[in-house]
């Protein structure tokens, strides 16, 4: 076998980004005879694994080109009938029929109330496009926060606990170990370095080196697969009891071994905040700002008082202001974690007590507490131990104190932003040399960090809840929600009711690249909350939600096809390095040509706010989101570009002189300073550990619900300053009969249901033993009487089933059933996906009560009966 | 001479299967035929089980029971210890497929050739273009051959296989955690070999006898 060359005109390889999930790594393709044949990673840069390396699902991606599935003209429904298993009856229409309709409807719409429109996008093939437009787009409709609804957020998917703490805490979407640096990691319910979350590919590489290098790694996980089946040490546990263990290792640090950072207490959180006896700040009249006790000066001064210096920031002692008692918040905490004992916390999560002391022994040795290192001649403290959650352990009912208890076991110690901690990546965003664009994150009230970006609106400062609710998500009422889940939620009429949005019912979704019917919850109740609506989604292929509620379906094209100059610009908080190593930027160029009449979504979207006419005011918003002054490239009023042409203007913006070498290479990367790494002791920032804001949060939520007669079940305690213990309403609903708890996890493979249609992945998804079963521990099996192979049905209490066939293992936990991502598909044009694996999320009850009543995060694990199929 | 080796560290793997697909794409294999595959299990009882992965592919063994069991000599063993088929010998009797303790051989049929990635939709450009770049012939057996194009091509231009991308099998590139190390094993000083001595690199099922020339280090 050799390579035979004689019928070769072209073979070149194109530097590009990867499409395939959301972390988006520098990927290369080559292209022979015009057809893409192959994909690599890019070796020269560090966006992504070792190397040339990438994941299989990103060298896979080649397919997405080649499917012959894709949508090559616009559909528009023929069948008025909506639902599961209804034919649409497509018929193919011109562009131009397309989106003068889309047009039309959407003036009409506008003239009524512009917030009845939701445009939408989806993580799940989201890194070939733009992540942040979406809300700026919707804007330039009059919309101005899109009901915080995007597809994928507030659900099984994503992240609002954590991207909420990861905001306040670092000023970042997400969180990270500093692998370079660090000895001991605990993981949370999170695959960080092993192959899922942000950064994916780049976390794997920096966590192999650290692997080698010795690094401890213990994961807390109901099952040893991915992220435990790679660990030092698999702890299982019941899904949602992080909180448990977490809670009981802070109070080792704290209470039984008194082993603290002080001067981190004291410098960077607000633990020395003075709080009244209702646990609220004393605040300065004038300045409105918390109160401290200088131990020095022996005097209470405002929080940012020039004078006081960082060791005599009191953590402990009774003062007196103005006649009222009040002491740092520090006491609080201190007095609250007492009650949280192993032998608690063991009963709760399972874990032995003789494990939970062995992980906290651990981490206050390891965590070297008033030690330093010297990098690059700047010297910084040196806390090799680092803690990180991401989806699995943050995605509960009580999910803002799983991820809250977690954080807490580094703050104590100080292994913050620090070398060898947990890292939040990336707080800042540097210009190129020679550009323009920079992000860096702000100093807010109290001293809390702003985000420089985050998806819709920002965590800090934080705003009390307050009605009446302006759009459908409700996000003025549940005010921490990132991503607003009451769209998908069952009593969604109710609540909108209630809080006065009914004048603004959704009547059109403009989707892009979403599959929200079966990737949510409860398939019935999404059903029922957006049949209504007139849909309009632009993807590859005609997917479930397409089949079942699409009404004009637009082709768009697959990331080999998109010239996304914005890529990394625009999701460099998706795809960032946590470490020590170059700054990077990346485009995304084309490939190959589009396939048949399939149109870049940004072309699109450019197309219909110029037919709406407000493709001006959509200019103004690019102009300022890329923060653009110079008036020669800024987008004028008038104007009309493709999505193209705007990149040529905004590059010129971004990357000045250097614009046409890094648009040829499709990357360039340049040297990171070392205090742009490990920011936290440069900047006056104090996290804001203790949640004040959650009292008064509290306080005006109960009001609001009093005041509208609103009578649904919600966890009001949970609006608490200290992360406490709460049972997951997944554990609440376990009894005799429903007596197993089923839960999700990322597969490497997938990247949610789109690999589901990639054969290349199929392939080896069928090779691999787990990714198209439901996983039982060996144990349980034996006794319930099941073999790899049965057919089961996995029951919730309110009557939703789903299949699969059974897979035992011996590392999980033997009270959980373990499903990979979004199987159980049934869409026609995706052939190869049809009847793949199972569907874990249809089985997600959606009452207000399953849901995380300050966040927003659906419960992921879920109470079911298990029989044979 | 060099003798072509590889050291996979199953410690850095994650299972992620970027060799095996790397190796389709690079070799534009056809549906459900592999040259890498990664094989994953578990050992133990909860709770203290451990996973188990190996990425596997041909040994290009020294005493290759493939090439002993092939009766017209089309397998056999390169100057530089690549496993080879030569097709133009090769007569399609299987005996390596039975003969070869790893598994790592598939005969190429008609119904293989058939076999499309989008069933009953048509070849794509992609598969089409590949039975042109990439040929193989009907009624033979194939098998990872080290990337061997890649290693011959890249040493007349003067690269080194292992260090240089262009002259390195296409999965040892294509992994993003460094699990895969090319290089020589008759150099003591390449760091193939100093991977195996420092840690301890050890062969699949050596009670074999093939002594083969990838070695696993954890």
């Amino acid at each position: 076998m050799t390579y035979k060359t004689d019928e070769i005109w072209e073979d070149k390889w194109v530097n590009t980004t990867c499409g395939v999930c959301y972390c988006g790594c520098a990927a290369k393709v080559r292209v022979v005879n015009g057809v893409p044949v192959k994909v690599e990673g890019i070796a020269e840069s560090t966006m992504g694994g070792t190397e040339a390396g990438l994941c299989g699902k990103g060298i896979a991606g080649l397919m997405y080109y080649h499917d012959p599935n894709r949508i090559k003209k616009p559909l528009r429904r023929t069948n008025p009938e909506k639902g599961f298993g209804v034919d649409p009856k497509w018929k193919e229409i011109e562009w131009d029929e397309a989106l003068e309709e889309i047009a039309t409807r959407m003036k009409k719409i506008m003239e009524d109330n512009p917030n009845k429109i939701l445009f939408t996008n989806q993580t799940m093939r989201a890194s070939d496009g733009p992540h942040n437009h979406l809300y700026f787009y919707a804007k330039a409709f009059g919309i101005p926060n899109n009901g915080n609804f995007i597809i994928g957020g507030g659900s099984l998917h994503c992240g609002n606990a954590a991207h909420m703490l990861g905001g306040l805490i670092h000023g970042a979407w997400s969180i990270a170990p500093d692998w370079r640096y660090t000895n001991y990691v605990l993981k949370w319910g999170s695959s960080k370095g092993t192959g899922s979350g942000h950064s994916a590919m780049i976390n794997a590489r920096l966590r192999a080196d650290g692997v080698r290098r010795g690094i401890k790694e213990i994961v807390f996980d109901p099952m040893g697969n991915f992220a435990g089946g790679k660990a030092t040490q698999w702890v299982p546990l019941l899904p949602g009891t992080d909180t448990a263990v977490g809670l009981a290792i802070a109070n080792y640090i704290l209470n039984t071994r008194g082993e603290i950072d002080e001067l981190y207490l004291r410098a960077k959180t607000n633990f020395v905040y003075l709080i009244r006896e209702d646990g609220t700040f004393i605040r300065d009249k004038e300045t409105d700002k918390p109160f401290v006790f200088d131990e020095k000066a022996k005097e209470i001064k405002v929080f940012d008082d020039p004078s006081i210096a960082f060791e005599d920031f009191s953590l402990e002692g009774d003062y007196e202001y103005k006649g009222e008692k009040c002491r740092p918040c520090f006491m609080a905490l201190k007095e609250h974690l007492k009650q949280f004992t192993p032998e608690w916390a063991s009963n709760i999560s399972t874990v032995p007590v003789a494990t939970i002391l062995q992980v906290a022994k651990g981490w206050v040795d390891n965590a070297q507490i008033g030690s330093t290192i010297t990098i690059e001649g700047q010297t910084f403290p040196f806390r090799p131990v680092s803690s990180v959650t991401f989806r699995g352990a943050q995605g509960h009912s009580n999910g803002i104190h799983q991820v809250a208890a977690i954080d807490l076991i580094s703050q104590l110690v100080g292994a913050e932003d620090v070398p060898g901690g947990t890292m939040g990546w990336p707080s800042i965003r540097r210009k190129y040399p020679g550009g323009q664009y920079e992000r860096m994150p702000k100093v807010g009230k109290d001293g809390v960090i702003v985000p420089s970006v985050f998806y819709s609106h920002d965590p800090w400062p934080v705003h009390p809840p307050s009605y009446p609710c302006t759009n459908s998500g409700c996000v003025e009422f549940w005010s921490h929600s990132t991503l607003s889940h009451i769209p998908y939620v069952k009593e969604k009429n109710y609540i909108q009711e209630k809080f006065g949005v009914e004048k603004v019912q959704p009547e059109m979704i403009f989707g892009i690249a979403v599959n929200f019917l079966i990737s949510q919850s409860d398939w019935d109740v999404a059903l029922e909350n957006f049949k209504d609506c007139f849909v309009v989604l632009s993807d590859i292929w005609v997917n479930e939600t397409d089949q079942a509620i699409g009404d004009i379906i637009l082709p768009d094209t697959s990331y080999l096809e998109k010239d996304t100059w914005s890529s990394e610009i625009d999701s460099f908080f998706f795809n960032g390095s946590p470490s020590y190593e170059d700054w990077y930027v990346h485009l995304q160029k084309p490939v190959a040509k589009p396939i048949g009449e399939s149109r870049d979504f940004m072309d699109v979207y450019l197309d219909v706010a110029n037919r709406v006419g407000v493709l001006d005011k959509y200019h103004e918003l690019l102009n300022d989101y890329y923060s653009i002054t110079d008036e020669k490239l800024q987008l004028k009023p008038g104007e009309v570009l493709n999505w193209k042409e705007v990149g040529e203007r905004v590059l010129t913006w971004v990357y000045g002189d250097d614009k046409e070498k890094i648009q040829e290479q499709g990357f360039a990367t340049w040297h990171k300073p070392i205090e742009d790494v490990y920011w936290r002791w440069n900047m006056p920032t104090r996290c804001p550990v203790y949640m004040e804001f959650l009292i008064h949060d509290r306080r005006a939520a109960e009001k609001i619900m009093k005041d509208t007669g609103f009578e649904l079940e919600m966890e009001m305690d949970q609006y608490g300053p200290l992360p406490s213990w709460f049972w997951p309403t997944s554990h609440k609903e376990l009894d005799d009969e429903y007596d197993l708890l089923a839960f999700s996890y990322r597969d490497v493979l997938h990247t949610n249901n789109s690999t589901f249609q990639n054969p290349l992945v199929d392939e080896v998804s069928q090779m691999s033993p787990y990714t198209f079963t439901i996983t039982l521990n060996k144990g349980l099996a034996d006794k319930k009487g099941f073999k790899d192979g049965d057919i089961i049905w996995m029951e919730n209490k309110y009557g939703t089933k789903e299949k699969g066939l059974v897979k035992t293992m011996e590392a999980q936990h033997p009270k959980v059933l373990g499903v990979c991502g979004q199987g159980g598909l049934w869409a026609d044009k995706r052939p190869i996906a049809k009847g793949k694996g199972s569907n874990f999320c249809k089985l997600l009850p959606s009452y207000l009560r399953h849901y995380d009543p300050i966040t927003g995060n659906i419960e992921t694990s879920v109470a079911v009966k298990i029989y044979k199929g | 001479m060099p003798r072509w080796g590889m050291v996979i560290d199953v410690k850095r793997c994650i299972a992620c299967w970027g060799c095996t697909i790397a190796c389709k794409e690079e070799h534009f294999l056809p549906p459900r035929v592999f040259f890498n595959r990664v094989l994953i299990g578990e050992t133990g009882k909860f709770p203290t089980s451990s996973k188990l992965i190996y990425p596997v592919l041909c040994n290009h063994c020294t005493d290759a029971a493939c090439v002993e069991a092939c009766p017209t000599g089309a397998t056999y063993i390169r100057e530089d210890g690549i496993v080879v088929v030569d097709d133009d010998k090769c007569v399609g009797c299987r005996a390596c497929l039975v003969a070869c303790p790893y598994q790592q051989r598939t005969y190429y049929d008609q119904k293989v050739k058939d076999r499309e990635y989008f069933p009953g939709q048509g070849k794509t450009e992609y598969e089409l273009l590949g039975e042109k770049l990439y040929p193989m012939k009907v009624g033979t057996v194939i098998k990872c051959n080290f990337c061997s194009e890649r290693v011959d091509d890249g040493l007349k231009k003067g690269l080194t296989p292992g260090k240089d991308e262009e002259a390195t099998p296409a999965c040892v590139n294509a992994c993003p955690v460094g699990a895969r190390v090319f290089g020589d094993l008759s150099d003591p000083d390449s760091e193939i070999s100093r991977l195996i001595m420092e840690k301890k690199g050890k062969q699949l099922r050596p009670e074999f006898g093939t002594e083969p020339a990838v070695y696993y280090i954890d």
